[in-house]
């Protein structure tokens, strides 16, 4: 409960990243039943490691929690490391109530389409960034 | 002597083992009820239970019976099942029910009938409350007719569309002035208003998946409606 109203009060990472940058992903959800907007951004590295995340939600505390958890937990990893996070680890750390797990599985969905969209961004290939600067 | 059947509708209205049954005649038969396959009133045994209708009341004792709680709120209101109602004639028909049976008529009656005209009167409330805003309205009757918005990530909201919704939030946050906030609710109300026009269309030609995505659309608004309310306080 603590942790939530922690990450509530005082949210790391709110802000926008330039979406127009080549290595900048922006995820951008929405939850329908509540209404919640929620949109995370990354920016990785040449290497393929996020260097830097922000993210912007407008919706209940839960919600917003979890998206300030998720950029904390974005950084320094790979971007395939970070596909692997899990609205469940999200939900653990915060003791989301289950009528609230929804709004971890929003954060897990962002972290999943701001990563698609840097992918997208990169070119289609499939290998990293770094193969895909050798190739342009 | 109260097993059975007669039983089971004491334990239901909340009347037994505990249960007082007022200070009205008792003139039941417990051989007369076993058999019977109607409701019947509590109070007198008469006709009586959860009244179909407006009849609150038993017509033998005029002791309040329960609602009946296969009623819509539509019915309750008396509305046609519609996404169009008349909301003068919804607020005259909420005045006339509660006059009926708010809790502030039976501080003289039983304990059963106080109980009853809680229940009464909270669903009138919650009617009333639902019918009057076109987003609850919209929702209550897509339920009714089987349709809820999922929990969840939205898959199949456009894009377009949430970030509409994400920069008319951050407009709204970075407000400074009352003419800024003022804008802002104008717009969404605009929108608003459209949206309300074409629930009702999809309503009207019976498709239900386009109420529900214009119904949806309507809620992410509606937050907004909410942060305009939250932003003007300190502005005042």
């Amino acid at each position: 409960m603590a942790k939530v109203v922690d990450h509530y009060e005082n949210p790391r990472n709110v802000g926008s990243l330039d979406k127009k940058a080549k290595n900048v992903g922006t995820g951008l959800v929405g939850a329908p039943a509540c209404g919640d907007v929620m949109k995370l951004q990354v920016e990785v590295d040449e290497n393929g490691k996020i260097i830097d995340a922000r993210f912007k939600t407008f919706g209940c505390g839960s919600a917003i929690a979890s998206s300030s958890l998720a950029t904390e937990w974005v950084k320094g990893k790979t971007v395939d490391e970070a596909l692997k996070i899990k609205n469940t680890d999200i939900a653990k750390e915060l003791c989301l109530p289950p009528v609230k797990l929804h709004c971890s599985m929003l954060a897990e969905d962002a972290i999943k389409a701001a990563l698609a969209d840097y992918k997208l961004k990169q070119g289609s290939n499939p290998t990293g960034p770094e193969k895909s600067a050798a190739s342009m | 002597m109260w097993g059975g059947r007669t039983g089971a509708l004491l334990r239901v209205w909340g009347l037994w083992p505990a249960g007082v049954l007022g200070r009205r005649p008792l003139s039941c038969n417990a051989a007369s009820l076993a058999g019977s396959n109607s409701p019947q009133c509590w109070n007198c045994g008469g006709p009586g239970g959860p009244m179909r209708g407006d009849g609150f009341f038993c017509p033998q004792c005029r002791a309040l019976q329960p609602p009946d709680p296969t009623r819509d709120y539509f019915s309750l209101m008396d509305c046609n099942r519609a996404f169009r109602v008349d909301t003068a004639k919804l607020q005259t028909r909420y005045q006339d029910l509660q006059r009926l049976v708010h809790p502030d008529f039976f501080s003289q009656r039983s304990q059963t009938e106080k109980d009853f005209s809680e229940k009464h009167s909270t669903l009138v409330n919650d009617a009333y409350k639902t019918l009057l805003a076109p987003l609850s309205r919209g929702l209550y009757l897509l339920k009714l007719h089987g349709v809820e918005i999922p929990e969840g990530t939205d898959y199949e909201m456009d894009r377009q569309f949430l970030m509409e919704i994400m920069e008319i939030n951050e407009k709204l946050a970075e407000a400074q002035s009352e003419a800024a906030v003022k804008e802002i609710e104008s717009v969404v109300r605009a929108k608003q208003n459209e949206l309300t026009d074409n629930v009702s269309r999809a309503f009207e030609q019976d498709d239900m998946e386009k109420a529900k995505e214009m119904l949806t659309k309507m809620r992410y608004f509606s937050n907004v409606e909410e942060n305009i309310k939250l932003k003007k306080i300190p502005l005042q």
